[in-house]
């Protein structure tokens, strides 16, 4: 059993939700959807022409011009975030990190370079040349090479890939890092920047994706019976995570405690959840936190509003919960499906509910579904006296991640059980 | 077409410029390009198949990266457009 606490100190955002943590907040309780008609290529032949895209994104200053030119978007995005969560968590004093030689970062990815990938095919099969800044633009640890490049950090560095479920899993991987021992700060989240036309067109052609193009805001219903799928996104969230006492030692703002960490594998099927992996994985995050369910005060759900999806986890809770009263919500509706990256601003959503004692909505629910038959805070925002919260993120290939946020009292530097 | 040094220095210069995103205006024909200008391996690749573009050749780019300045490269090229080596001897067949 582990015996270091880890708490969050830091959170950067790069969403179409918001670019600070207020306007995440503003988002996500006010119901401000960043899904839209996709406006930067063609998407009329597609299905679905809708996607949630970081508008005018621009790193200004931070990644010089010749970089902007070498990096692709995720990593740029990911630097952006980076940047923000070491401010925010008061480790970035004009460029420079302290203890920059013991502090890493795990960065979840599902996709990889995506923007760099369409680069090298176009040079490659239209103008018939090899695209030479290709490898390093293009491999799927480039986003965790350039943050440690970026800052120096030359701590223990990591990328993992379990699709959606990858920010949650890299969050995961930071936690027991820092249980271990092996680290004492780490930078840990998701990124994912693949709003591309031969992104679109396999989404579009696996049948997930929502065809509501006339109403984007409301395209995605999680848990409603109308439901008809999710709505790519892109963006990057990262997080400061740290030992509760180095943390206090340097006086750092704390916005709760990482309390728990479980994964499991479907071992069933690529694309096709299963109830007994969600619900393996929602037991060993217990079990990591040290809890019993019935000590968990919201959930925040994987909630893609995909027909099978909602269903699923549905059943999975049921069974991790007999008599389920626990609200439940996703806040897909409002991100789009940023893919690796929606994991963890959900566990960052988790750790604001529990600091703010405030349950986000589920938006756009419509329709009673006799299969989804939860409490998932279709009315608006909640308050509630929050202190344990579990964040679930369930990913093609099985791979399922969740996340328990515990809050922390005593604000700025105090911490009690 | 006739090509002088001075044209394709200019031409060179443009490359550069893009390359490492600064105005031609800020450096001349005999500025370094690593030690005055900054640039790496990365940016020698990028110029190097800029310049194969540019000129219609082919110059091997192990051999462009021993240039050191938009003149040393408009040299290279020159002698590459004139069907010389650009250091006949020196590099490997």
């Amino acid at each position: 059993m582990y015996t270091k606490r880890v708490v969050v100190t830091g959170m950067g955002f790069v969403t179409p939700a918001g670019r600070t943590v207020p306007e995440f907040l503003q988002s996500i309780y006010q119901g401000k959807s960043g899904i839209k008609t996709i406006r930067h290529f063609d998407a009329a032949k597609f299905r679905t022409q809708l996607a949630a895209t970081v508008e005018n994104f621009d790193p200004g200053d931070l990644i010089s011009e010749k970089d902007k030119s070498r990096l692709d978007r995720a990593a740029q995005m990911g630097i952006v975030a980076a940047d923000k969560a070491l401010k925010d968590a008061g480790l970035l004093t004009g460029e420079t990190v302290p203890d920059s030689d013991e502090m890493g970062v795990v960065v979840g990815i599902a996709t990889g370079s995506v923007h760099a990938v369409e680069k090298i095919y176009d040079e490659s099969f239209n103008h018939h040349r090899a695209y030479g800044l290709g490898v390093p633009m293009a491999m799927c640890h480039s986003t965790a090479a350039h943050i440690s490049i970026k800052f120096g950090l030359r701590g223990f560095t990591l990328t993992v890939s379990t699709a959606c479920s990858s920010g949650a899993t890299a969050i995961g991987m930071a936690l027991r890092a820092i249980q271990s021992g092996d680290s004492k700060r780490l930078l840990a989240g998701g990124v994912d920047a693949s709003i591309t036309p031969s992104q679109l067109a396999i989404w579009d052609s696996l049948r997930v994706l929502s065809t509501c193009n006339s109403s984007p805001e409301t395209a995605m219903k999680p848990f409603s019976k109308n439901r008809d799928g999710l709505v790519l996104g892109e963006g990057a969230v990262l997080l400061v995570l740290e030992e509760l006492e180095s943390a206090q030692a340097r006086g750092a703002r704390i916005y709760g405690e990482v309390a728990g960490y479980g994964s499991s594998s479907d071992g069933s099927h690529i694309t096709r959840p299963s109830t007994h992996g969600e619900v393996l994985a929602m037991l060993r995050a217990l079990e990591s936190a040290g809890i019993t369910p019935d000590r968990v005060d919201y959930i925040n759900a994987h909630g893609t509003a995909t027909p099978f999806n909602d269903k699923t986890e549905t059943e999975a809770l049921k069974q991790v919960f007999p008599n389920c009263r626990i609200p439940v919500s996703s806040i897909k509706p409002i991100t789009g499906h940023m893919l690796g990256a929606s994991s963890a601003a959900e566990f960052a959503a988790a750790i604001l509910a529990v600091r703010d004692g405030l349950v986000p909505p589920t938006m756009n629910w419509q329709e009673e579904d006799p299969e989804c038959d939860l409490d998932y805070v279709v009315e608006g925002p909640r308050k509630a006296d929050l202190d344990i919260v579990m964040s679930n993120s369930f990913a093609f290939g099985g791979h399922n991640a969740v996340l328990v946020a515990k809050r922390v009292d005593g604000g700025l530097y105090g911490i009690h059980s | 077409m006739e090509y002088t040094l001075e044209s394709v220095e200019s031409r060179i210069k443009t490359i550069v410029a893009k390359t490492l995103k600064i105005d031609t205006s800020n450096f001349g024909a005999d500025t370094r390009l690593v030690e005055e200008l900054g640039a790496d391996s990365l940016d020698a690749l990028t110029i190097a198949m800029d310049v194969d573009d540019e000129f219609g050749i082919n110059v091997d780019d192990k051999e462009l990266r021993r240039f050191n300045s938009c003149r040393e490269i408009a040299s290279a090229v020159l002698r590459h457009l004139q069907g010389r080596p650009a250091s006949a001897g020196s590099v490997p067949a």
